[in-house]
């Protein structure tokens, strides 16, 4: 071909464009109101509320509802985001009891937590409600790894749990302690803070979507994956009903997974079988679906090879760099043989794949167990070796007033959790022996467990000191006029234990 | 003949992270033509203001990933509407779409050349969707397209010479 020739194609082409362009109404005016209100809109979420004013108010409960983790950014004290939202978003917060805690005890916390909060204007959407405890500084909120003084409860009270607190209109997260002073529960406010994505704060990171009286959940372990990781996580259809129901959907069941590159063109949507088969879904035993892939492909899309690759490169999910929304969609009728109405459900979580950051979570908050039972042999001003049990409380301790340091590594020693040990040096641990070194020795000598050590936090040469000092035959600590030895093995028996 | 256009980069300097909702929608205001001229080309069967709404409140809950020293934000929000349509498109799950037959005998010059298009490969027909229809730049194809500049331009050359033998003598 010529270059005259190409010319007149390349002109051929501008006007076909010139003429489909004239053709095409192309004036949109961008309403700044879409952007406030945008906390997870879906598409489906977005055909419905098209679809009749009548179900409206509904949607933006249920899109609002999708709750993840990087909504418009604002502060409490701020005039933004909560007076942008309609009110109609003013659902109920789903509320998670995790860590053993009663199931009163979590509904009483929960109902104290959301009060605590109030002030923010915020929406509470999501509760966790956890045994242990919190970071009480703002600054290591929700960091499981961070070490931090044991706090004191108010007012005498006990520790009872921790709540986590999710809202609509912030990614930051609200949390707090929650002790009771023996006529009720009292919130301890730390702050608000956004959660580390690397982190399974509270519980596994999920969404949740509600549209009648359907509810799908979107499950994952953590959000921060490593290429070639396999993926797992589960959504969980359930039904809030009084008695059982039958959906219909494909026969290869009604949920099925969507993946699409945040910001980029990557993306692979589910297909389901087109045969219709009955799905009971019993109000107790909701329908689950591991995380699975399945999709067409058909060459003509600019993400062809890697949707190939996807689909067709083993078993397992596995996703490249970058980060990714991971939706559960639930598509089902409510009518025999695929009549009645349709459903369309979706929930999205996004992930990190990234090959930077650990493939797991850290360890969960702390929980502190001030509980440790151990023996101690005392000797003040050369006289013998006398037995000392440390009871739960840390009684006993007091016979080791003579030195102040002394009496608090049996105070912190007491605790179960080397953790919390190690929080005691107020992030000084490795910087030189500290009470709470000593400590991770007395606990790792009681518990007859070196390993304490490094799960308090210690490293390098204090680690190494810490090793040696725990399974020493002849460990002595001195001061001043008395010496210590803590029995290797002389921790009371530890029904209590959380390790 | 040349096939560069001119990017509007007028707001491409702005850095979108932290910017409120006002300012966002003044920023994308000058892009949203081509990105409904972009839905339309790419999920005709679908409502383009529809997959531009979409698009541009996931480009809003996503505007601190826009990294200006990447690539225009024009470039970013043709990348993202194109996946909005794609994604709208699959919603549908529709047959695929039926090749339109080659309509010669049309007096309609912007239906013959429509054909025609239609006849290419899915790659040279995104490209000449994006360019000519979209009206939108190489740079912004190539976005699309998630290739390189010099590949959106062998693609599209390509395509033009696969037209010139189904559109026969092109006036």
């Amino acid at each position: 071909m010529t270059i005259d020739q190409d010319e007149l194609v390349d002109r051929a082409l501008r006007e076909s464009g010139d003429q489909w362009r004239n053709s095409v109404s192309n004036d949109l005016r961008v309403d700044p109101a879409w952007f406030r209100r945008s906390a997870r809109w879906s598409r489906p979420a977005m055909a419905l509320l098209v679809a009749g004013a009548a179900t409206a108010v509904l949607l933006i409960a249920v899109t609002i509802r999708l709750v993840l983790w990087s909504a418009p950014q604002t502060a409490p004290g701020t005039t933004a985001a909560p007076s942008a939202l309609p009110s109609a978003v003013a659902t109920e917060p789903i509320t998670t009891c995790a860590g053993g805690v009663s199931p009163a005890t979590c509904a009483e916390a929960a109902r104290i937590a959301v009060s605590a909060v109030a002030s923010s204007g915020w929406t509470p959407m999501r509760i966790w409600i956890n045994s242990g405890l919190l970071c009480p500084d703002q600054g290591c909120l929700f960091d499981p790894n961070a070490n931090f003084p044991y706090p004191i409860p108010p007012d005498g009270g006990q520790w009872v749990a921790n709540a986590e607190i999710a809202f609509a209109e912030s990614d930051k997260h609200a949390g707090m302690n929650i002790a009771t002073d023996g006529s009720g529960l009292v919130p301890v406010l730390i702050g608000y803070r956004v959660p580390a994505l690397a982190w399974c704060s509270g519980t596994c990171p999920s969404a949740v979507t509600t549209e009648g009286p359907f509810r799908l959940e979107l499950v994952l372990p953590h959000l921060d994956w490593k290429p070639g990781d396999p993926i797992t996580g589960t959504a969980i259809l359930g039904f809030d009903g009084p008695a059982s129901t039958t959906v219909w959907g494909s026969g290869g069941g009604p949920i099925a997974f969507s993946y699409a590159e945040v910001g980029g063109i990557r993306a692979v949507d589910p297909i389901w079988s087109a045969d219709c088969a009955p799905h009971l879904l019993d109000p107790p035993t909701p329908i689950s679906a591991g995380l699975s892939k399945s999709g067409a492909v058909s060459g003509d899309e600019p993400d062809a090879d890697f949707v190939r690759s996807f689909l067709f490169g083993g078993p397992g999910v596995r996703l490249p760099a970058g980060s990714w929304d991971i939706s559960a969609i639930a598509n089902f009728h409510d009518g025999a043989d695929c009549s009645g109405a349709a459903y369309t459900v979706m929930a999205t979580v996004r992930i990190s794949v990234t090959g930077e950051l650990p493939s797991s979570p850290g360890p969960a908050h702390p929980e502190p167990n001030p509980r440790g039972a151990y023996v101690i042999e005392l000797s003040s001003a050369g006289s013998a070796f006398t037995p000392i049990t440390v009871g739960a409380e840390g009684a006993g301790c007091e016979r080791l007033l003579a030195d102040a340091d002394a009496n608090r590594i049996c105070l912190i020693a007491n605790n179960l959790n080397p953790l919390i040990i190690g929080a005691e040096a107020y992030g000084a641990l490795n910087d030189a022996p500290s009470p709470a070194f000593h400590a991770l020795v007395w606990r790792a000598r009681a518990d007859a467990d070196p390993l304490v050590c490094g799960r308090g936090g210690l490293e390098g040469e204090l680690l190494d000191r810490c090793l040696a000092e725990a399974q020493a035959a002849d460990y002595t600590y001195a001061a001043g006029q008395i010496q210590i030895k803590v029995r290797i093995g002389g921790a009371a028996p530890r029904p209590d234990a959380i390790d | 003949m040349t096939l560069m256009q001119p990017a509007s980069r007028g707001f491409d300097a702005i850095n979108l992270a932290g910017t409120d909702a006002d300012s966002f929608a003044a920023a994308v205001q000058p892009y949203t033509s081509r990105m409904i001229r972009l839905a339309a080309r790419l999920a005709p069967r679908c409502g383009p203001d529809d997959i531009v709404q979409e698009a541009l409140i996931r480009a809003w809950r996503h505007r601190e990933r826009f990294d200006p020293e990447r690539g225009s934000i024009a470039s970013w929000l043709m990348a993202i509407v194109a996946n909005e349509a794609r994604r709208a498109g699959s919603r549908l799950r529709l047959p695929m779409a039926v090749r339109m037959p080659m309509q010669r005998a049309s007096v309609d010059d912007r239906i013959d050349v429509e054909a025609a298009v239609a006849q290419l490969s899915p790659r040279q027909k995104l490209a000449i969707d994006c360019f000519y229809y979209a009206d939108l730049s190489v740079l912004e194809t190539a976005a699309v397209m998630g290739c390189s500049e010099s590949t959106v331009k062998t693609t599209l050359a390509d395509a033009r010479a696969r037209l010139r033998i189904g559109l026969g003598e092109p006036r």
